[in-house]
């Protein structure tokens, strides 16, 4: 019966530990959205007199070496209140996705960009509009001496840095919360000198083993070394993996992409579920256009730690705080059987002590 | 503060009712709307962002999935023009370490829902307008909008997770399977939203073409936007006889935009999600 009491009461201790932990493990966790204001700015492009006819959206017009030229964006400020907005120039490159991409990223200059976008113009430049305001920001445009015949992609990047400040200020001490931030880009065509004749070209460089949305993969960089582009995704490829020597595929991704001149794009082969294991493998690709095809292969190697890493990162960390409640339930426990023993033992004592026993011979006589 | 130690209260007493049944439903008591004084809320103003609360236009019980971000910087209106994004709460009390899918907090209203009180609630959606094309030059015009999803540590503004290491990182996940309806959005008219259906008939060319078509990944229903890449993540395009006039996606349903939290990154602490929305307009 007392048993089944002691039971009972570790029951609803554990209950209860369990409960506050799991209270305090919830309580700050929310996720929250926050709005941004809004940026009352129209941007529109004023077109040089050479802009290809056919292109009412972006800059796109033929350019020699040694020319200059234009590029002119127009702001209205709708609102009343000062705006504040940035202009970038950015070179086009291509995105993990065979995306052709205009936005600002960490990656370094492609190796075989020969006439960068961002060396051809001027800086980032700052407009400020005052209410109603209409502007006109300009970026020159100046080829050098050059014997490049090509394409130079890139883009004028609009972002208002004031309204990204405002909604990172926005941020509060929560745990996690979602902001949002804006922009938009007018692209950059700038066909250069006799820009018909190069033709796209790939070959692949470094295979670099890592986490493709979190699951084991490699990324292969396919790089175009040539400053032509191929636009509408008219680039098929076709990509597996092998072991080193062997013919069974072992994981595939095929991907319809474009890909901007002079660029790299890290092509994604995920091992889905399945772990990685060190070895030596070989990467081939298919790469096909209208009038083209490409086999290219690369042999890579995957070590032992790179593999281990790789599977162990999305493992969820050991935790150890079911042992921490363990102890402490334990700690909670042995206070109680020491309260217990120690009130029995008093009233034992007490009843000692009218024997005139010492009171403390007892307890010494536990410890060991 | 003191609110916080409410919840801490509150959620513990509900779980020492409920723990043995699981963890869920826990109460939302957090989200309390600023009303003004005649009890309707205000827009776009949050009682304390501390406790995660957010009205977005509509009323305290339809509670802020609704997320309203109207974007004003855009083409020359009348052009092509980036109306608004969705806002995505992952609110909701969570599971915190023993959760790493996390959904949408409530679903969104309808595009064109209006309730009783004659008060429209912003739906959750991405709405494009494409004005451009209406002539006959034969000039190609396509947009694309794509979002760069990083995650902020709370003290300035390093990314957590580097490209190309080894480190899990918080993955946004967007339906695929919506589908884009077209939609006008007037902006004269407090932003209204009205349903419109596709036209092809070039005599009132409201809607004239095939929707903008939605990104995936693989051949799942849904797009993944990592956090450790510096590339952005094209979400929808429209080539030149796509996406003309207005569309919206709207991420109606709560599991139609999932936020994969690593384990490991929830130990991290604090961290905000930064979406960049990008409108382009350039070869595709």
């Amino acid at each position: 019966m007392r048993k089944m009491n002691m039971a009972r009461c570790l029951g609803i201790l554990l209950f209860s530990v369990m409960s506050l932990w799991l209270g305090m493990s919830q309580q700050t966790h929310r996720v929250q959205a926050v709005q941004v204001g809004n940026i009352p700015v129209d941007v529109k492009a004023v077109f040089p007199e050479n802009q290809n006819g056919m292109v009412t959206g972006y800059f796109d017009f033929e350019i020699a070496s040694g020319q200059s030229n234009n590029l002119t964006l127009e702001f209205t400020n709708t609102a009343d209140k000062e705006q504040t907005l940035t202009v970038e120039p950015v070179v086009g490159g291509t995105t993990y996705q065979g995306e052709l991409n205009y936005e600002p990223t960490d990656r370094k200059a492609d190796s075989s960009l020969k006439l960068p976008f961002t060396d051809l113009t001027s800086k980032k430049q700052t407009v400020t509009l005052a209410g109603k305001e209409t502007k006109q920001v300009t970026f020159p445009v100046q080829i050098p001496q050059t014997t490049v015949n090509g394409i130079v992609l890139g883009s004028l990047y609009v972002s208002s840095e004031q309204a990204n400040k405002e909604a990172l200020k926005a941020r509060s001490k929560k745990r996690m919360k979602v902001i949002n931030t804006y922009a938009l880009y007018f692209g950059v065509v700038l066909r250069v000198n006799d820009w018909e004749s190069a033709k796209p070209d790939f070959r692949l460089n470094r295979v670099v083993p890592k986490l493709i949305n979190n699951d084991p993969g490699v990324g292969v960089d396919l790089q175009n070394f040539e400053p032509a582009m191929i636009k509408d995704k008219a680039l098929s490829i076709k990509a597996r993996v092998t072991q080193k020597g062997s013919t069974k595929t072992i994981k595939h991704y095929n991907m319809k992409a474009s890909f901007a001149p002079n660029s790299t794009l890290s092509y994604p082969i995920t091992w889905g579920g399945d772990r990685i294991t060190a070895g030596n493998y070989t990467v081939h690709m298919d790469l096909k256009t209208s009038d083209k095809t490409w086999h290219l292969k690369r042999n890579f190697t995957i070590t032992g730690e790179q593999a281990e890493k790789l599977n162990q990162a999305n493992q969820p960390k050991k935790n150890y705080m079911w042992l921490w409640i363990l102890i402490g339930i334990l700690a909670i426990l042995l206070i109680i059987i020491f309260v217990i023993y120690m009130y029995k033992r008093g009233r034992q004592t007490g009843r000692q002590s009218v024997q005139n026993q010492p009171q403390n011979r007892g307890s010494r006589k536990k410890k060991h | 503060m003191k609110f916080t130690k409410t919840s801490l209260l509150f959620s513990t007493a509900i779980l020492l009712g409920s723990a043995l049944t699981g963890l869920t439903g826990v109460a939302q008591a957090a989200d309390q709307a600023l009303l003004d004084k005649d009890g309707n809320p205000i827009s776009g103003v949050s009682s304390g962002q501390e406790n995660g609360a957010e009205v977005i236009n509509g009323d305290a019980t339809a509670g802020s999935a609704a997320g309203e971000s109207t974007v004003g910087i855009g083409f020359r209106a009348g052009n092509l023009t980036l109306n608004q994004v969705p806002n995505f709460d992952f609110g909701g009390e969570n599971d915190f370490m023993a959760q790493t899918d996390f959904t949408l907090f409530n679903e969104g209203a309808e595009l064109n829902y209006t309730d009783d009180s004659g008060t429209a609630p912003r739906p959750r959606a991405l709405i494009v307008t494409d004005a451009r094309g209406a002539d006959d030059s034969g000039a190609t015009n396509g947009w694309k909008v794509s979002v760069n999803f990083k995650t902020l540590l709370t003290k300035g503004d390093t990314t957590l997770g580097e490209a190309g290491d080894a480190t899990a990182a918080p993955i946004l996940q967007l339906s695929s399977a919506v589908e884009p309806t077209p939609v006008t959005f007037d902006t004269a008219n407090h932003d209204t939203i009205a349903v419109g259906t596709t036209v092809t008939d070039s005599g009132s060319p409201l809607y004239t073409a095939a929707a903008p078509v939605l990104q995936k990944t693989g051949v799942t229903d849904f797009l993944d936007v990592p956090s450790n890449t510096t590339d952005p993540t094209t979400v929808v395009t429209a080539n030149a006889t796509q996406g003309l006039r207005g569309w919206a996606v709207n991420y109606k349903a709560k599991d139609s935009v999932h936020l994969q939290v690593p384990i490991e990154q929830q130990y991290i602490g604090v961290f905000t999600a930064k979406l960049n929305w990008t409108l382009g307009n350039a070869p595709a």
